[in-house]
């Protein structure tokens, strides 16, 4: 089998454009995440006067050195908590993804305490529940690092709250599912945030630092007038030897993050799984590193998706399937680190005979058990009457069907545009693939805002031809950029991830690494056997 | 020496012609660039040739088959 050819010219100056382009929108993304870490980070004099270790040297200790960890929702919450791009926090003040403890792959989530106290902003339960639902999608142990003053009492909404307890409901059903979950007591734990200790199958709590109560003093004086202290009412020592919350006491917060990694390796989690096969594979021939320049950033500027497909998969080496039917919709069969798989791509609008060669693709994956990963990057479904004869809408449902029925693991990528209804063909968020990452480059939306605001500007005009009325081109003119604005606002990757459409924005260069990482975890998962029980584990 | 009509795959609005008559091209040369569901496609040239001659100008809406450009080869 002889590797892709590639047309790119890495000396060329459309290359080096986009690349500059690409990793300017990445560099992007990094100073977001900088700009949380930054600012908790200017909360370390208070850990330091407290013994205690900030929240992301809690997650270093933690995780296994060396091992990979693949981080999720870094950007939840942005342009959430303020429209403001220039001072909006992402994250929901926590830190999440998947992560190897002393060898057991786990989700991992960590109260961001070092951002106003760690308590709860409006997408920290979203971000919460999703990694709940990895954990049991994965059959992954779910350890929880606590510290939290819980929900800012300035921001309650009433549904928030409401909905907040479908956190306790999916840890309740992880210990049902026979899913162990571990709590670490690094901080406060109140209220509502009482229940992450009370419903975790595991306890660890620091002395002198860790509580737990549904209500602080302050809450206990207010509501009965009984005069008590946290210690007496919340802490470690009272849990571990009175109520029986606790289960194990720890001296400091390193001590702690001991006592979770012993936890995980006492529960010996993969005893009873498959093991995996472990095959040979060629790294691409084609320097993945490249993907960076052959992208415009410009989702209007096409490219051929088979030049980054060759820097994907192993040795560069894939199998076109029809490639000359449905030619704009490219399908190819190759293997990603040894395990074979189905990738679909977009040189251009799905058209009847792309959407028909991806469902019969689709369903070959699904009779082969082939993953199929997804690289999204389509302006939608060809409209025009030209199309619609030629059953555009059946045969897009066909590939929508197919989509939406796979037996087999999804991952998808938004590496460009990914609009309309071409986005549920291709996989996207309603889907709910497997994994879904974007590049920075991504742009979703219904439509784009020049579309929606030239389709707005002809409705009003042919309203007022009917209506005999001469139409206001000030106001039309200006409903006309307002609409652009108003689409063309929430389309851009930083958004979208914001809105957690996404499980966060890759480099592109890392698109392997992260496939790779995905994949693994679906077929672990798949040889992964669990002891479910009726109600979960009860703290009697 | 053959006259082959380059025809548009896509309807759409001519976005830009990258070149003139009796230039020549190589094969997949982009001839004319169509706007279409929001993107800008090219329509390139099917083997080496020269440019005979542009059935389009800019901004001319185009259907599906249409032919653009003749190409000599």
């Amino acid at each position: 089998m002889t590797p892709f050819t590639t047309a790119i010219d890495p000396k060329s100056d459309a290359f080096q454009r986009n690349r500059a382009d690409m990793l300017a929108l990445m560099d992007k993304v990094h100073d977001l995440k900088d700009r949380a870490a930054a600012l908790s980070e200017r909360r370390r004099p208070r850990f330091d006067e407290r013994g205690q270790l900030t929240p992301r040297e809690r997650l270093h200790r933690l995780l296994d050195p060396g091992m990979p960890y693949l981080e999720l929702y870094a950007l939840a919450n942005y342009l959430v908590d303020t429209a403001d791009r220039d001072a909006s926090i992402p994250g929901a003040s926590a830190l999440s993804g998947i992560g190897f403890i002393n060898g057991t792959r786990c989700v991992i989530f960590v109260d961001d305490s070092g951002i106003a106290a760690g308590s709860a902003v409006a997408k920290t339960s979203d971000k919460f529940q999703a990694c709940l639902d990895i954990a049991m999608r994965y059959k992954l142990p779910f350890v929880h690092l606590v510290e939290s003053a819980g929900a800012d009492l300035l921001q309650y909404a009433v549904e928030s709250w409401a909905f907040a307890g479908r956190m306790f409901c999916k840890l309740a059903q992880l210990s049902a599912a026979g899913i162990p979950t571990i709590a670490v007591l690094h901080g406060p734990a109140t209220a509502g945030g009482a229940y992450m200790p009370g419903l975790s199958d595991y306890v660890i709590s620091v002395k002198g630092r860790g509580r737990a109560s549904l209500a602080a003093a302050a809450l206990v004086r207010a509501a009965t007038g009984e005069e008590t202290n946290e210690e007496d009412l919340a802490g470690t020592e009272m849990h571990a030897t009175v109520s029986g919350l606790v289960e194990y006491s720890a001296e400091d917060d390193a001590h702690a993050l001991l006592i979770a990694r012993n936890l995980v390796k006492r529960l010996d989690w993969n005893k009873n799984a498959a093991p995996g096969q472990m095959r040979a594979y060629d790294p691409p021939a084609l320097d993945p590193d490249e993907i960076a320049g052959l992208v415009p950033v410009d989702y209007r500027k096409s490219y051929d998706v088979r030049e980054v497909i060759a820097r994907i998969v192993d040795g560069s080496v894939f199998e076109e399937f029809k490639p000359r039917y449905g030619a704009s919709t490219v399908c190819v069969q190759a293997a990603l680190f040894g395990r074979a798989c189905g990738i679909v791509g977009n040189n251009g609008p799905i058209d009847p005979n792309g959407a028909t060669k991806a469902a019969q693709f689709f369903q070959l994956c699904d009779q082969a058990d082939m993953p199929v990963v997804f690289l999204s990057n389509t302006t939608g479904y060809m409209v025009g009457r030209d199309y619609e004869r030629a059953g555009m809408i059946k045969h897009g449902a066909k590939m929508i069907q197919a989509v939406s029925n796979l037996r087999v693991p999804r991952i998808t990528l938004y590496i460009g545009a990914s609009f309309g209804a071409g986005n549920y063909g291709m996989s996207g968020i309603g889907f709910a693939p497997d994994f879904l990452f974007s590049w920075p480059n991504a742009t979703t939306g219904v439509m784009g805002g020049q579309q929606a605001a030239l389709t707005m500007d002809q409705v009003a005009r042919g309203s007022a031809a009917r209506r005999g009325v001469e139409v206001d081109e000030d106001q039309l003119a200006q409903q006309k950029e307002r609409l652009i604005a108003h689409f063309d606002g929430q389309s851009d990757a930083l958004y979208t991830s914001g809105r957690m459409l996404d499980q966060g924005i890759i480099d592109p260069r890392d698109t392997r690494k992260v496939l790779g990482f995905a994949l693994e975890t679906c077929a672990e998962a798949r040889r992964q056997t669990v002891r479910p029980n009726a109600f979960g584990v009860a703290r009697m | 020496m053959s006259l082959i009509n380059v025809e548009s795959e896509l309807a759409g609005t001519v976005w830009s012609i990258p070149v003139s008559p009796g230039e020549t091209v190589e094969e997949d040369d982009p001839l004319v660039m169509v706007e279409s569901m929001k993107m800008e496609i090219p329509i390139s040239a099917p083997r080496d040739g020269v440019v005979k001659e542009i059935k389009v100008a800019e901004g001319d809406l185009i259907s599906a088959g249409q032919v653009v450009v003749i190409l000599e080869s």
